[in-house]
């Protein structure tokens, strides 16, 4: 019981060790279990008006192992059909270190 | 009849394995719950932790994606302020592009590794024959570590 225990703490330890982590200039605390959490990526606010149109870009690294995905501002500006940008915020979703995902979110009109 | 040996361990022994697997964990997670926006200000990095990192072929930026230890490519945002005194930041509709390699002999790293190129912003702009930039993402594209290749996308008019 008590090797098993080791075991699966080893195989924890190394599949989060293995998984690369998010950097961003605001990151809430994270859990090393789950994560699912949205945040401020353009923190510097200078009377910005409230975009009335939103769109989307993802990231995402499958056990730290492979990462693809196209998470830029210029995909999520096409995705929301959106020519002038206001603000945005970002996603970020982990499970384990085994499947992470990122997500760019601009608001504009 | 074969006697049967069970192993047992005693309670210094399981507190002792017990705490060691906790600081392995804490140690492992740690760069998940330490912020290390550094160039947005928020997070002042040692320059000795940012060479290292530098020279292991790991890249810094403000806003890093997960990556893959074996193969990355993913695009994602450099710049990421775009209130502009409420009027807003214009999507260009042109792009220029400037790129840096990196590329390590591995068991020699750091000290056999190179790096080279004109990854400047200003390289970019002057790909682009733009006049005025309005904001830049990034693109990366990593294998094993051993070759690192970075772009800047700038968009403008």
């Amino acid at each position: 019981m008590y090797r098993k225990i080791v075991a699966m703490a080893g195989a924890l330890a190394i599949t989060v060790g293995l998984s690369g982590c998010l950097v961003a200039p605001v990151m809430p605390p994270m859990g090393a279990v789950f994560t699912d959490y949205k945040a401020p990526l353009d923190w510097d606010q200078q009377a910005s008006q409230v975009g009335a149109r939103e769109g989307r870009s993802e990231t995402m690294s499958i056990l730290g192992l492979v990462a693809l995905g196209d998470g830029s501002i210029r995909e999520a500006a096409r995705d929301g059909g959106i020519t002038t940008i206001h603000g945005a915020d970002y996603e970020y979703f982990n499970v384990l270190g085994i499947y992470q995902r990122y997500t760019t979110i601009v608001y504009g009109d | 009849m074969r006697p049967t040996t069970k192993t047992r361990h005693g309670p210094l022994a399981r507190l002792g394995g017990l705490l060691l697997g906790a600081a392995a964990l804490a140690v492992v997670t740690a760069g998940c719950a330490i912020p290390r926006g550094a160039t947005a200000g928020l997070s002042p990095v040692s320059p000795a932790v940012t060479s290292a990192q530098a020279t292991s072929g790991a890249w810094i930026a403000p806003v890093v994606p997960p990556p893959g230890w074996i193969f990355t490519q993913y695009q994602a945002p450099l710049d990421y302020r775009f209130a502009n005194q409420g009027a807003g930041t214009t999507v260009g509709t042109r792009m220029g592009t400037s790129e840096a390699s990196y590329l390590r002999i591995p068991l020699f790293s750091p000290y056999l590794s190179f790096a080279w190129d004109d990854a400047s912003l200003r390289e970019a702009q002057r790909s682009g024959a733009l006049q005025q930039a309005d904001y830049v993402d990034y693109e990366v594209l990593s294998v094993l570590g051993i070759y690192t290749n970075v772009k800047f996308h700038v968009y403008g008019e």
